[in-house]
Order: C-alpha cells, then structure tokens, then sequence
C-alpha cells in the first residue's frame, strides 16, 4: 500500500494551459447546459415522479413565503407527514432562491448551479493532476451528462442532482488517501454533508457504504481515518439521519433489483434505450422498475474514455484498496448481497433497494483515477487531436440518448393527471420536534467544531 | 458533545414506541355521497397503508377482519390526491386509519355524521365557466351529481363535437367519480390545442352527457 503514500504535485501551471485547453473545457461545459435545457425545456413537471417534487418545492415555497416552520403535512408523502423528517427534501441553502423565483425556474436555476459546482470539480481534477483539460473535459462530459443523470432528472428524481457534486467528494477521498490528515477527514464530511443537505439521502448512504468497504479494504493504515470520516458524516448528518430514523423506524422497504448480472450492466453502460422499455427476454426482472434504474448510457465514445480511464489506472498499479473497493460496490450493484442484507434489517440499508444506483460511484473513482494516472502520459497533439474529435462524438451520443428521455416521452408513458393535494397543518408530535431540535442542534455543534478544527486542527 | 449521540439513540427508542397518527376532517356533518378529503397526519406508514370508512359502531378491528365493513378506502403512497366517499346513508361513521394491510389496530380514527341535504342536487352540473387552458397541465374541475349515479359514471375532456353517444370511445383524460355527488376533479388539459368539451356522463357503457362545458386549449407560451 506504500504506494497509496505517493502524493500527486498540484499543477501550478495554469498559465500553461492554451486557448484550446480552454475551449475545450467551454465546449464541454456548454455542451452539459445544453443537455439538461433540452431535457427540462418543455416539462409541465407533471410526470413520474415530477408531482411529488414539484410538491415539496411548492411547500418549501411557501414556508419560505410566510416564514413558517416546515413541521407537519396534511397527508403523507413517501409514508410521512413530518415534512422535516423526509431525508430526499432539499434544504439546501440555494432554497431560498425560491422566495424569489418560479418553481420551474428554480428547478433550472439548481439543475445549473449544482452541474457548474460538479464541472468546476472536473477542473479541479485536471489541476490537481496536472491533467490536459480537455481530458477533464471528456471526463466531465463523460461523468455529469451520461444516461444515468438524463434518464433519473427525466422521471423526476430531482434529488439525484446531489450526485453532481461526487467529483469533489473523490477528490476528498483522494487527498485522504495521499495524507489522511484531520483537514482531509473534514474536507469528505463537507461534501458529505453538502450531498445529503441537496436531498442526496440515498447518496449520503452509499457514499458512508463506500468510505466503509475503502475502510475494508485499506486495512490498517486508512481503518481509522475513514471510520473517523463516518462518524464525523453521522453527526454532521444528524439534522436528517436522526428525524428520519425516528420517521421511518419499523417501516419495510421491499427490496427491488440490482442490476442482477453483468448483461444488464453492460447494457446499461451501451444500451440506448428510453423510458418505454418495460421487459426483455435477457432481463425479466427490469419490469420491477423503470430502466432509469439500469440506465448508465455512455455510448461508445464514453466507453473509450472509461476504458482508457481504466486502462491507465490499471497500468499505474496503485490505489489498488480503491479498485478493490470499487470492484465490491460493483458486486453489491448486482443486487444479490443487498437483497440478502435487506433481510437483516439494518438501520437504512435495507432503504437501498435498487443498488444498480451504486454503480454511478465506481464510474464516478474510474473517471477521477483514470486523470490521476494519464498525468503527463497523453500530451501528444495527435492525441489531443483525437480527444477534441471524441469530445464531439461523445456529446451527440448523449445527445441522441436524450431523445427517449425528453418531456413528450417521459410524459407520454408516465403522465399524471393530478399535482399532488397537500398543504402544512397544525399537529403536535412533541417526541418529533424534540428529535428535530435535538439534531439539528448536534449538526450544528458538530459543523462549528469541524470549521474550528479545520482552521487550527492540523495534521493530526 | 459525546453525551449528544448517546441522547439522541435515547429519543429515537422513545420514538419508536411512541408513533402516533391522526386523522382529522375539515368538518363533522358531511351530505351524503360528498367528497371527504382528510388530513392524515402520520409517519412510518407502510407502501400499503390505508384510510377506510366504517359505521360508527364498526367495533375496532384487525386490517384483515375490518374489511367485511369498509364503505370506502383510500391508500396514499405515491397517489397525488387523496379522498373518500361520505356514504349514501345518514348515520354516524369512523375514518380509520391502518399502517397495512396486516396492520392488527387501528393507528388513529375521526368520527364524522352523514345528514341528507335540506336541498338535495336535483340535477348534474359542471361548476366551471367555458374557459381557456395551457396544454398539458391540470386545473380543477369542480360537480355535482345527484344520488344514485353508476360507479362508472365519468368527468373528462372530449374533443368538441364528437357525438355524444361516442363520448366514452373518445374520451382524453378523465376522472371517475366513484359515487361522489359533489367533488372536485382534476383534468388534464390535451397536449393539442383546439375546442374541447368537459363532460359529466352517466356511465361507461351508457354515455349519456349530463352537462359539458366548452373548453379552448392553447399552446403553452
């Protein structure tokens, strides 16, 4: 593992990097806007799962508006009526936009602001490894605009967005690799806890479920720090583990699917299908769920960058505890050890009933990895020639998978005649409020002591 | 700071034994047939929770046992709108509300009375003006129906014109009105602008049009 040790030097080159370099960078950066317009411009919000979101966003609105305490819903939604213990909530501080803005508008306006914040992680990478940009380019387009992230914001699942800010969780997690210092531990619980304040409840899990099987797997030297990191993210979470622990104890989650086997998988990597698909010979049980829960598309451009991604990380020879950990979240992905973990009924694991979810984050050290190792190796023109030509490519691949994911097709298969009726009402659970209380006060407590330690913490 | 954990886990046992639910009605005197829209205040329902109407003296029930009683039931996850039906005859009745289906008790209950109208509806009515829509998206569209109407009887768009005989065979987005006689519907306007009808009808298999309001769709803008 003494390789893990070996710091990457941070480029202090900027400077160095051309007009092209940055062009590329605007072309894919634009090329993502230009996505997420196409798949959000003609929306009514009104199918799948676009009701229930347009429904807390308009209850958020109107909090906001009479300055209320968001406590008690006059109906359940997702089996609750305590508004503030439903975890995939966004209470985010970008929130507040929506004092003054539309609920479409706002829908656009955080879509926008969450993918910058991802793009300007890709960036980061690119700098931090002393990587061409247009590299970071492809790796970012690769990342932020593949079917995983079309095909869910399509079908309503809005607090999937907090998956755009995962570059700079790994970019934490790298850092702690190379010097797992108090400041690195810090750094992966403020994306954490900036994930799970998006609504990323489901990914706040699987991240913690990351950090633990990295845990596993680095054995001795990186044990403690990450399991340091998954306390510290328990009690930054606390304003929304413990309301909802409270909410949801006793309630069965019935276990969906994983992707079941490998077939699946690679189909989900390269299949361009759209909402309508339901069965297939190949894969009965995707009529479960919607293959949004499957969909990863990267087309063939995309798989050229994992696979060089991949390949150049493999050449390395180093992170290996990462690739072992990514190698287990892609076991679990397949569902059948999940499915056999549900049973056991473990606090929120058995809420992970679709772990095809998972997948996103190996992708997501595949692509970061894949940067840190290409270093200096890939800075041939002819090849950077090439990659400006798979820049291109890769965009109209995604581009033509978003044509099976846009509103009139989303909505032709999944509308819903009715928004959702629910309004805030008067109730009084004093266990609830208490509970609210009690966390939100050990998140703050534990997010003063964390900036204190951060800014005179040290090292150690 | 350590302690804060530690009594955090305290309240969430304490949580966990003590969950609790309420029902309430916006009023306790309902007509009969009238749509009753509830306020369910409760957590850790399961997928297959439900709210069902029962006669007062209903004695209180297993889910299972409970279901040779039901007048009318409502389940809420992933369902937008949420109501039961006050029953045709006058009496005191429980809305009783179940976790599940294997649920053993009844996790919180409203009482509420059905009393005939001093004026009963003598006739079917649409109560919205013709009017102009934006494709695509929904608007309420209150009625009434007097007592006794099929199940299947129906309120939706048609396109203007189209026979009335026809109605069911042309029907867009639509809403059944499962025995309610006053209510709100919520219709989705077509994603083609033109002239439309809303109609009230009978029923499925007879399509008889009750009443029909004039409704122009417009592109979005």
């Amino acid at each position: 593992m003494s390789s893990e040790n070996r710091a990457v030097p941070e480029s202090h080159n900027s400077g160095g990097w051309s007009v092209a370099a940055y062009g590329s960078l605007v072309v894919s950066f634009l090329g993502g806007v230009l996505l997420y317009h196409q798949l959000l411009a003609n929306s009514v919000f009104q199918a799948a799962d676009w009701p229930k979101e347009m429904a807390y966003l308009h209850l958020l609105k109107e909090a906001l508006e009479e300055l209320r305490l968001p406590l008690y819903l006059s109906r359940p939604i997702q089996n609750t009526s305590l508004f503030l213990a439903n975890p995939e909530i966004n209470l985010s501080p970008q929130v507040l936009l929506l004092r003054f803005t539309s609920i479409e508008a706002f829908v656009h306006l955080n879509i926008l602001l969450l993918y910058s914040i991802g793009f300007a992680g890709w960036v980061k990478a690119a700098k931090k490894f002393s990587v061409p940009p247009l590299y970071a380019a492809l790796a970012s387009l690769t990342f932020l605009g593949n079917g995983y992230f079309l095909s869910r914001i399509a079908v309503g699942h809005f607090m999937w967005v907090s998956c755009f800010l995962f570059p700079w969780w790994a970019l934490a997690i790298s850092d702690l690799i190379e010097c797992p210092s108090r400041k690195a531990i810090i750094k992966v619980g403020f994306w954490s806890w900036l994930i799970l304040l998006q609504g990323g409840f489901h990914q706040f899990i699987w991240l913690n479920l990351f950090a633990l099987l990295l845990a596993l797997a680095t054995g001795g030297r990186l044990l403690v720090p990450l399991l340091k990191v998954i306390g510290l993210n328990a009690l930054l979470g606390a304003f929304r583990i413990v309301p909802a622990a409270y909410a949801y104890a006793g309630h069965k989650h019935p276990f969906l699917t994983g992707f079941h086997d490998f077939t699946t998988l690679w189909l989900g990597l390269i299949g361009d299908y759209h909402v309508g698909i339901t069965t297939r010979p190949w894969a009965p049980h995707i009529a479960k769920v919607g293959w949004w829960e499957f969909d990863h598309y990267l087309g063939i451009p995309g798989l050229i960058v994992l696979a060089v991604c991949s390949w150049a990380w493999m050449k390395a020879k180093t992170d290996g505890s990462l690739a072992l950990a990514c190698g287990l979240l892609t076991l679990l992905s397949l569902g059948q050890i999940m499915e056999w973990m549900s049973k056991l009924s473990l606090p929120f694991v058995d809420a992970e009933r679709v772990p095809s979810r998972f997948f996103i984050v190996v992708l997501l050290f595949c692509l970061i990895m894949g940067l840190k190792h290409l270093g200096q190796a890939m800075r041939d023109p002819k090849l950077l020639a090439l990659g400006a030509g798979l820049l291109v490519w890769q965009w109209w691949a995604l581009w033509t998978h978003l044509e099976g994911w846009r509103p009139e097709i989303v909505e032709r298969f999944m509308m819903s005649s009715t928004p959702y009726l629910v309004h805030f009402t008067e109730a009084d659970f004093p266990l609830y409020q208490t509970v609210v209380a009690a966390s939100w006060g050990v998140t703050l407590l534990s997010l003063a002591g964390a900036a204190w330690s951060y800014k005179g913490g040290g090292e150690k | 700071m350590r302690l804060l954990p530690a009594l955090l886990l305290l309240l969430l046992v304490c949580g966990c034994a003590s969950n609790r639910a309420m029902v309430k009605t916006e009023k306790s005197i309902y007509q009969p047939g009238e749509e009753i829209r509830p306020e369910v205040i409760a957590t850790g329902l399961g997928d297959t929770s439900w709210l069902g109407v029962f006669p007062a003296e209903t004695p209180p029930q297993s889910a299972l046992e409970a279901t040779q009683h039901i007048l009318d039931f409502t389940t809420f996850y992933n369902k937008s709108v949420v109501f039961v039906v006050a029953p045709a005859e006058p009496g005191h009745y429980d809305l009783r509300l179940y976790g599940d289906e294997q649920e053993v008790s009844i996790l919180a209950s409203s009482s509420f009375e059905v009393q005939t109208a001093a004026q009963p509806i003598s006739q079917a009515e649409i109560l919205t003006s013709p009017t102009e829509r934006p494709t695509r998206l929904s608007f309420p569209v209150p009625f009434r129906l007097p007592p006794g109407s099929a199940p299947t009887a129906w309120i939706g768009f048609v396109p203007a014109g189209v026979e009335p005989s026809n109605s069911t065979s042309s029907r867009l987005s639509f809403e059944y009105l499962k025995g309610r006689t006053r209510g709100t519907a919520y219709l989705l306007a077509p994603g083609d602008p033109g002239n439309y009808d809303i109609r009230l009808v009978s029923s499925d298999t007879q399509s008889q049009v009750l009443d029909q309001v004039a409704v122009r769709v417009m592109g979005n803008p």
